[in-house]
């Protein structure tokens, strides 16, 4: 199987999601903790230099959650110490230690979404929802460069004119307000023209049909079946109370139990996937590319 | 094949435009209530927020939006988000809600929206995606739909769009501010969005000091323009 920079990209919207959702839904350590860990381990696959630098940040993120926690919170039993005087409680720390790991995670997976999911699959994805949407998004991630190359050519124009001066903040905020003045004259008319082209060559006549790119195949239907069984075992023992643990007034762990050890193995298993097609897809790629 | 898409399609989103108000709407405010207790406000704001989002989108599907309309859509959400660009040697000063309220208020709420809501998703992929996108989505679009409300005072009256613009620089703030306590806290808790409305207060004076200063700048050029665009073109 592929990994999922290169699968459809609904089906890694589904993925994402499925890893997600058990990771939000209920303060549990562990999920929390197995999500951070295969986050930050997939993280680490997908970025690189700096990027990969700073993925401490995100530990950090939990531990300061954890002694912010208690400042604002002042629910629990057991009371460790007084702080102006407002109790210190045990719980406290646990449940901001716990809700930073959580949030951790969640911010590592969506920089990992931000990974796979680059403009261009967002934009197949949103299409089939609302097509009219989907194009003023491509259009307005089109005239980005096209308009930057513009307000360019009508800064050199207008500092040839000598019109644009920068020696202070007001002339610097002058010029960028004469630039902009030249460049949205010229985008809005620019736009009336190209609306009236599309117009003219049939937009809107009937209904839409489009290029995809994206092809859904046999892996994409295994591996959304894969995670949504998954997640639907999770869901299971988080229904059941298997996974739910109690944070005030005093920590209640449940139980552990064949619906809990199921939960997790499930939940780890989901979330080492992506790693584990990322490293077998470069893996594989290393052993062609060393046999040419 | 292709027929079939498309009538596949139209089902999907008829589907979608009465099933989330009517089903998935009250679906999470009762099941939330009754399964989540007190957590059930973050999740539920958050439900609805993502909820009305899509809604939204669906919905402009049904109606009839010209071609013009759309470039021109398209045209203000890019000068948003390149706006910063342009003003990039001076730090801290964004234009993005003055020009999505120059839209709402010379194009129309709705369009209003759309160019707030698209400003925030694409300014994002430069400044970072989370799940702060989708608040950040709906307060721009908000903005920008209670823009379109009141777009007579606000086209004729400069006092109104200063006022206005400082409002609105206030409320995303405030607005965000219930975003980090909800995704932090997993519920409601005052201390600590009173300490998070106060360590945002900087960055509150600074939004509205921006929206009140771009659209000061650009109300009158922007809204002469627009305004052409209308007459002469019928957008």
């Amino acid at each position: 199987m592929m990994s999922l920079r290169h699968r459809h990209p609904g089906c890694a919207c589904v993925v994402f999601a499925c890893v997600l959702l058990p990771v939000i839904f209920g303060v549990n350590p562990v999920t929390a903790g197995i999500g951070l860990v295969s986050g930050m381990g997939l993280l680490f696959l997908l970025e690189e230099g700096r990027g990969r630098r700073r993925l401490g940040w995100y530990p950090a993120v939990a531990l300061a959650s954890g002694v912010l926690n208690p400042l604002f919170n002042h629910n629990g039993r057991t009371v460790l110490f007084f702080l102006n005087r407002n109790p210190v409680t045990r719980e406290a720390v646990l449940y901001g230690l716990v809700m930073g790991m959580l949030i951790a995670a969640a911010l590592v997976w969506a920089r990992c979404f931000s990974h796979v999911m680059d403009t261009e699959k967002l934009q197949a994805v949103t299409g089939r929802l609302s097509p009219k949407v989907s194009l003023i998004l491509s259009m307005s991630l089109r005239y980005l460069p096209l308009f930057r190359r513009q307000a360019a050519q009508v800064r050199e124009a207008q500092a040839g004119l000598g019109l644009i001066r920068e020696e202070n903040g007001l002339d610097r905020l002058r010029g960028g307000l004469r630039v902009m003045d030249g460049m949205v004259t010229w985008a809005l008319e620019n736009g009336i023209t190209t609306a009236d082209s599309m117009t003219a060559r049939g937009y809107g006549s009937g209904s839409r049909t489009r290029y995809r790119v994206y092809v859904w195949e046999r892996g994409d239907t295994a591996l959304t079946a894969l995670s949504l069984g998954l997640m639907l075992i999770v869901a299971a023992a988080r229904v059941t109370g298997q996974i739910g643990y109690t944070w005030y007034p005093e920590l209640r762990v449940p139980a552990a139990g064949f619906g809990s050890a199921a939960a997790y193995g499930a939940f780890g298993l989901l979330c080492l996937t992506p790693a584990a097609l990322e490293i077998k897809d470069r893996w594989k790629w290393k052993v062609l590319r060393s046999r040419i | 094949m292709t027929a079939r898409r498309t009538e596949n399609a139209f089902r999907w989103k008829t589907a979608l435009r009465y099933g989330i108000p009517f089903l998935l709407m009250p679906l999470l405010v009762v099941l939330g209530g009754w399964r989540l207790g007190e957590r059930f406000y973050a999740w539920g704001i958050l439900g609805m927020v993502g909820l009305s989002q899509v809604l939204f989108f669906t919905g402009f599907e049904k109606r009839t939006v010209g071609s013009r309309r759309m470039v021109i859509a398209a045209v203000m959400t890019a000068l948003s988000v390149l706006g910063r660009v342009i003003f990039a040697p001076i730090p801290g000063f964004k234009p993005i809600t003055a020009i999505v309220v120059i839209t709402a208020i010379w194009i129309g709420g709705e369009t209003g929206f759309l160019v707030g809501s698209l400003s925030a998703l694409i300014s994002n992929f430069f400044s970072g995606q989370g799940p702060w996108t989708p608040f950040q989505m709906f307060a721009w679009g908000m903005i920008g739909l209670m823009a379109g409300f009141l777009s007579g005072p606000l086209r004729k009256n400069r006092v109104w769009l200063i006022l206005y613009g400082a409002f609105a620089g206030v409320a995303y703030s405030l607005f965000m501010d219930v975003w980090t306590v909800l995704w932090y806290n997993g519920g409601v808790n005052w201390p600590l969005y009173r300490a998070a409305v106060i360590t945002a207060l900087p960055y509150m004076a600074s939004y509205a000091a921006s929206n009140v200063v771009f659209l000061l700048l650009l109300g009158r050029p922007f809204g002469e323009k627009l305004a052409r665009i209308r007459l002469k073109y019928g957008v």
